[in-house]
């Protein structure tokens, strides 16, 4: 299954890869540098964030809500997510969109 | 006694009264083995350092005599709590929903309730010494006088009317989307956030502070004569009904007027040193004497040609702009329909999703490739973003699926976007 919240996309996955590492902090999914508002499990408590290679990964304990300031919160059940952003082309190079 | 052994003991029924826990102990059904018990009951005269009992539906009542730093709460079906309750450094109690009342002589630093539906009010007697967090209690009325805080929230608490005339909080207070609340009395403190406090209609002579944000106060009519001599930031988005700044404001750190309608232009003499956002402001320009701080509009940095001087936009600004919600805003000043007249652009195909109407623009580029977007509206927000994609994409569907990071349109298919 696939959400998308603005420029996130979460996809639900089996397990979470062996080999990623938890990161420490709160469970900040995406960040926008020029408004300042971030894609965000609303109880920290409940997420855990890891990453592999640059990529994130999103491990909730129990069933919690994904929040932004300006989009629809998003309310995930317990299990394992892959998370990324939006992609944009340009002829020199592809990146993930920058909001 | 060791955490897990009196977790142990409590569950299995078999901890004696008096029990003395070297530790922390927690409770909740998540997590917990087949085979485990549910939490029934506790001993009498439990002293442990932190407690956490959270969706502990078959605990009809905490015990006499209970002891410890911290008590933490959640998702349960007590009614009531022992009057000889102890929770010295906090007391936290969330979506209790059948909880009436607290203890009257309740002692704690930290006593905080959320979504506590049937509390109607606070007792009298009790001494909370920090912080005081009684968010969404929607049946809640009044707050007790003689409160002395650091910290005060009590954001969505629905029916509070007015803060007691003798509050005295140092640091902050929160009283977001408070729709009924009318009296704020003349306090001091460094930070207060009343954003969305629509029963609003003005503020006292000789309130002090530093942080103040009246976002959404759709009511508000008029500041106090005195002004807000230490006001560093004021956030007064949305206030329509407001015709000016406070009185005597010279210098700020930051200024969010975003669509003050009611407010004609800006002060001659005021100094902005960090930002000032007048999104949504049909204003021309500014003062000459301005200078010095970073302009926003809806929250996005932008530069003063671009804001005042849309005519002056061109398509090779839009196009070379690295920042998506930059580009947008300049996309919104210049206006699309000239974009995509002076950018020569032809729509490739055009469909529907949830955010509306979306369209696959081509802009040729005389010696270069073709530039591709797709023009989408967000489903929130309402607001058009154009994405570039690569030349070769055929459609909608095509062009937002590769977008989100799939090759084909096939592989795309989300159940929820906001």
């Amino acid at each position: 299954m696939l959400w998308r919240q603005g420029d996130v996309l979460i996809e639900s996955i089996e397990a979470i890869p062996p080999e990623a590492e938890l990161r420490e902090g709160s469970p900040i999914l995406a960040y926008g540098e020029a408004t300042g508002h971030s894609h965000r499990v609303e109880a920290p408590e409940k997420a855990q964030v890891w990453v592999l290679y640059g990529q994130l990964y999103l491990k909730l304990l129990e069933t919690a809500t994904v929040v932004h300031d300006e989009h629809g919160p998003i309310t995930l059940p317990a299990g394992a997510y892959r998370v990324w952003q939006q992609r944009e082309y340009t002829p020199q190079d592809v990146h993930a969109i920058r909001d | 006694m060791r955490p897990d052994e009196a977790r142990s003991a409590i569950l299995g029924g078999t901890a004696p009264d008096d029990l003395l826990v070297d530790g922390n102990l927690s409770f909740a059904p998540y997590g917990r083995g087949k085979s485990v018990p549910p939490l029934t009951h506790l001993p009498n005269n439990l002293h442990v350092r932190e407690l956490q009992l959270d969706s502990c539906g078959d605990l009809r009542a905490l015990p006499r005599g209970l002891v410890c730093e911290r008590l933490h709460i959640a998702h349960s079906a007590l009614t009531w709590l022992p009057s000889d309750l102890q929770a010295s450094y906090m007391l936290s109690l969330h979506d209790c929903y059948y909880l009436r009342a607290l203890p009257h002589r309740l002692k704690t630093r930290r006593l905080t309730l959320h979504r506590c539906q049937r509390i109607t009010r606070l007792p009298p007697a009790m001494q909370v010494t920090n912080s005081l967090c009684v968010t969404q209690c929607e049946s809640l009325e009044y707050l007790p006088s003689q409160l002395k805080l650091q910290i005060l929230d009590i954001s969505g608490s629905t029916k509070i009317i007015a803060l007691p005339s003798d509050l005295e909080v140092s640091r902050r207070i929160s009283a977001r989307g408070c729709t009924r609340l009318e009296l704020v009395p003349p306090l001091s403190t460094d930070e207060l956030d009343l954003q969305g406090c629509i029963f609003l209609l003005e503020l006292p002579d000789g309130l002090q502070v530093c942080n103040l944000n009246v976002a959404g106060c759709t009511s508000l009519e008029r500041w106090p004569s005195t002004g807000f001599p230490k006001l560093r930031r004021l956030n007064m988005q949305g206030c329509t009904r407001l015709r000016g700044l406070p009185p005597g404001l010279r210098r700020i750190d930051e200024l969010d007027l975003r669509g003050c309608d009611g407010l004609q232009d800006m002060p001659e003499r005021l100094r902005v040193t960090g930002y000032l956002d007048i999104g949504g402001l049909n204003w021309s320009g500014l003062p000459l004497s301005s200078s010095g701080f970073r302009l926003r509009w809806n929250g996005v940095p932008i530069s003063g040609r671009v804001l005042f001087h849309p005519e002056s936009i061109t398509v090779e600004d839009i196009l070379t702009e690295e920042n998506v919600e930059v580009r947008r805003m300049m996309l919104e000043r210049m206006g699309y329909q000239r974009f995509f007249q002076s950018a020569n652009a032809q729509p490739r195909h055009q469909d529907t999703d949830p955010g509306g109407v979306r369209q696959l623009l081509v802009v040729p580029i005389p010696g270069d490739e073709q530039l591709v977007c797709l023009s989408v509206q967000d489903p929130s927000t309402g607001r058009r973003y154009l994405i570039r994609v690569p030349p070769w994409m055929r459609d909608c569907r095509e062009a937002a699926a590769w977008i989100a990071g799939f090759d084909s349109s096939d592989d795309y298919h989300p159940v929820v976007e906001t």
